[in-house]
């Protein structure tokens, strides 16, 4: 044990999930400080801070909670192709007729030599559906691992752009103030007057159109999304309408970060140092970039989590009114509005998808709120009570 | 260049500065018609009340005046080399941001406010060489900041380079400043206010460096204060200023010894006067105008026991001495210099 580590375990009470972030932090450090000898120095007191913001963390179940769902989430979107029994697209009916609108658990059997073994070339014997299948016999596990994908490639690629843009705007208007600040805030004000949701339908049924040429045009475009959203080579046409749906959200979603950005640049750049920063001549997009959006940026994380679910549930949203994903497109808001038509009797087909939209978005509202506790100075200290052992 | 009267390489002049903040409740007519120079080596004091237009002064000469405030009239002239006068009204943007800092910087008050605390004190010496490309990198500046937290007697340097803001006390986060400050060696130093957070043991000290930095880097210190015992220890010469104008300007001693204007006199009663046998302070009755509605004339007038009808006008600045000057109307007969 080194000396650091025994001075640690003096002031925490660490559990065991605190030595687990131990563990990753030291390893973090020790191959950065290999790559750039002297980091770990540098930054010593970044990293204990970061340390002490993980084990705050750590003391709060729901946080854990939340992460376990997000990451569960994440491990399912990125491995559930390669672990899905079945295409999100194959009809299994075509195998056995018992295959329509399948009961979680029903079991079906694909014979040898049948059209299923020599078309599609699915192995002959039982298989048993887990989640049961809908009304082409699609498999709904299956499709809802490939909903997963869709839902989180479409929430990072919204979540890469719209709060990007959102937050320079925010910048830009809360910094300069006068004419531009009046110009950008009231634009905003027009595009949050919209219910977003409404105008992301405006936009996604505008967009396929115009979107389908340039995706189809483009074969490193097309190609690209179609890996992303892990979609077979057929369904280039659908992609349209859910690159749309990534552009209605882009449109719909930087409003709030740009107002949101204002108002804490408008109380940060009051702040001295800001005014010191000016009076040396450091130059505007040093003191945007270097010292104000640091200063601000605990709240806009933990917006950015929370909004995380949000883009999940608006999408599943749009889907669910038939704009977005279309069949065989697996999407969660999809899977439940094609499922409405036979429910209660196919139940499954709602509940399942619906299940896992709300557990995503639980967890990231779980993680969101437990952030917010943590990067909040007042509640921060009251939880860092908690990390200090008790003498 | 000799319009003094006496002997002064000009580096900085103000000409009839007027500065207006545009608030809901109107307009606030901070700086009405302010006129000075700064001679090139000197220490240039400007002394008053909370509100007087100190600080607004001191900003408008590198055009920091944040908006709802509005620099409406006048001109500030800055020489870098002798001769050689700059407007700097006329400066676009990026121009005004190499002067500041570079040739003009300031100290502020509060130093505990002044540093970011998300950064280290090294880093703040770096950044504002790496601004002024004095330095290639952010690597070269942090090297660079351990010899500049030497030349302003930081303890320790080669530690404190790596303190955050929260790590040091004031008087090292002062002494940080002022290496920030100084780290791109100006020309000029506007210090406001620079020892009102930290003790005085350390404003002794922090005056004494400012003064050795003064003497071997030749630098102009312009040092805005209300402190009169600080005025007495380091100015050249004093303006005082009263609800936006200067009222009086005087070598140092002519303030002490023989203050001219009702308000410095009054001034000098209400505070610890070094020169002065009585002990007993006498507050100014009254109190400081509203600069919305500032009064007629001579803004001090409501407040001053020599008024008379003729205060009503604005008075113009009578010289009552080779270097003193005072705007009252009482000297209107005064006349020094004229023949």
């Amino acid at each position: 044990m080194s000396k650091a580590e025994e001075s640690r375990e003096e002031v925490y009470e660490r559990k065991l999930l605190d030595r687990v972030v131990d563990v990753a932090i030291n390893g973090v450090t020790w191959v950065l400080d290999r790559i750039r000898p002297g980091w770990r120095v540098r930054n010593e007191a970044r990293i204990e801070e970061f340390r002490l913001t993980l084990y705050a963390f750590n003391r709060s179940p729901p946080g854990l909670l939340g992460v376990t769902l997000i990451s569960m989430f994440m491990v399912l979107a990125v491995l559930g192709p390669y672990i899905a029994p079945f295409s999100y697209d194959m009809p299994l009916v075509l195998c056995d007729q018992n295959a329509y609108l399948a009961p979680p658990g029903a079991v079906i059997t694909v014979r040898e030599g049948s059209l299923c073994h020599q078309v599609y070339g699915i192995k002959p014997g039982n298989y048993t559906l887990i989640l049961g299948a809908d009304d082409y016999g699609r498999d709904l596990f299956s499709r809802v691992l490939y909903g997963a994908r869709t839902s989180l490639v479409v929430a990072v690629i919204v979540m890469l752009v719209g709060p990007l843009i959102g937050i320079l705007l925010g910048l830009i208007a809360g910094y300069r103030g006068g004419y531009i600040d009046e110009f950008l805030m009231r634009l905003t004000d027009v595009f949050i007057a919209f219910p977003g949701l409404i105008l992301a339908i405006a936009f996604s049924a505008v967009l396929p159109d115009r979107l389908s040429g340039i995706i189809e045009g483009y074969p490193i475009v097309s190609s690209f999304f179609l890996t992303l959203f892990s979609l077979k080579p057929e369904h280039v046409g659908p992609l349209a309408n859910l690159v749309s749906v990534i552009v209605a959200l882009w449109i719909v979603w930087w409003p709030g970060y740009a107002r949101l950005v204002r108002g804490m640049v408008l109380s940060a750049r009051e702040n001295v140092y800001v005014e010191a920063a000016r009076a040396i001549g450091v130059p505007t997009h040093w003191i945007l970039l270097r010292h104000i959006l640091p200063n601000i940026s605990g709240p806009i994380l933990v917006f950015l989590t929370l909004d995380f679910g949000s883009v999940i549930l608006v999408e599943a949203s749009l889907s669910f009114l038939g704009l977005g994903a279309v069949p065989p497109i697996a999407d969660w808001g999809r899977i439940v509005y094609d499922g409405a038509e036979y429910f209660p009797r196919a139940w499954w087909l709602v509940f399942f998808p619906g299940l896992m939209t709300l557990l995503v978005v639980l967890g990231f509202n779980l993680v969101g709120d437990t952030l917010r506790d943590v990067f909040d100075p007042r509640t921060r200290r009251r939880i860092e009570f908690k990390v200090k052992r008790r003498r | 260049m000799v319009k003094e009267g006496f002997d002064c390489d000009p580096i900085i002049e103000v000409r009839d500065l007027y500065v207006n903040f545009y608030t809901y409740a109107g307009v606030v007519k901070a700086i009405d018609g302010v006129s000075f120079t700064v001679c090139r080596g000197e220490t240039y004091c400007l002394v008053g009340e909370t509100g007087c237009g100190k600080t607004v002064t001191a900003k408008a000469i590198t055009r920091l005046i944040p908006p709802p405030g509005r620099i409406e009239r006048g001109e500030v002239i800055f020489y870098p080399e002798p001769g050689k006068p700059v407007n700097i009204g006329e400066l676009s943007e990026e121009e005004i941001r190499r002067i500041r800092g570079k040739e003009i910087s300031y100290i502020f008050q509060d130093p505990s406010s002044a540093l970011d605390p998300l950064y280290t004190i090294g880093h703040h010496v770096s950044e504002t060489m790496l601004a002024h490309g004095l330095v290639k990198s952010m690597k070269e500046g942090l090297r660079e900041a351990v010899r500049v937290l030497k030349r302003v007697l930081m303890p320790d340097p080669e530690e404190r380079v790596k303190s955050y803001p929260h790590e040091l006390s004031g008087g090292m986060k002062q002494r940080g400043v002022i290496g920030i400050s100084l780290s791109t060696k100006p020309k000029v130093l506007i210090a406001d206010e620079p020892t009102t957070a930290v003790d005085v043991t350390i404003q002794a000290q922090l005056m004494q460096l400012l003064r050795d930095l003064k003497a071997s880097e030749g630098l102009t210190l312009i040092l805005i204060t209300h402190n009169m015992g600080l005025v007495a220890e380091m100015c050249d010469r004093v303006a005082i200023m009263y609800a936006g104008r200067i009222v009086e300007e005087a070598p140092v001693l002519d303030i002490f010894k023989s203050p001219k204007h009702p308000y410095t006199r009054a001034l000098l009663k209400a505070v610890i006067n070094p020169l002065s046998k009585v002990n007993k302070l006498e507050p100014i009755p009254g109190t400081v105008p509203d600069l919305i509605r500032p009064p007629r004339g001579c803004r001090f007038h409501p407040r001053c026991p020599y008024f008379s009808d003729i205060c009503l006008e604005r008075p113009p600045e009578f010289r009552v001495g080779p270097r003193h000057k005072v705007a009252c109307w009482l000297y209107k007969e005064e006349g020094w210099g004229r023949e």
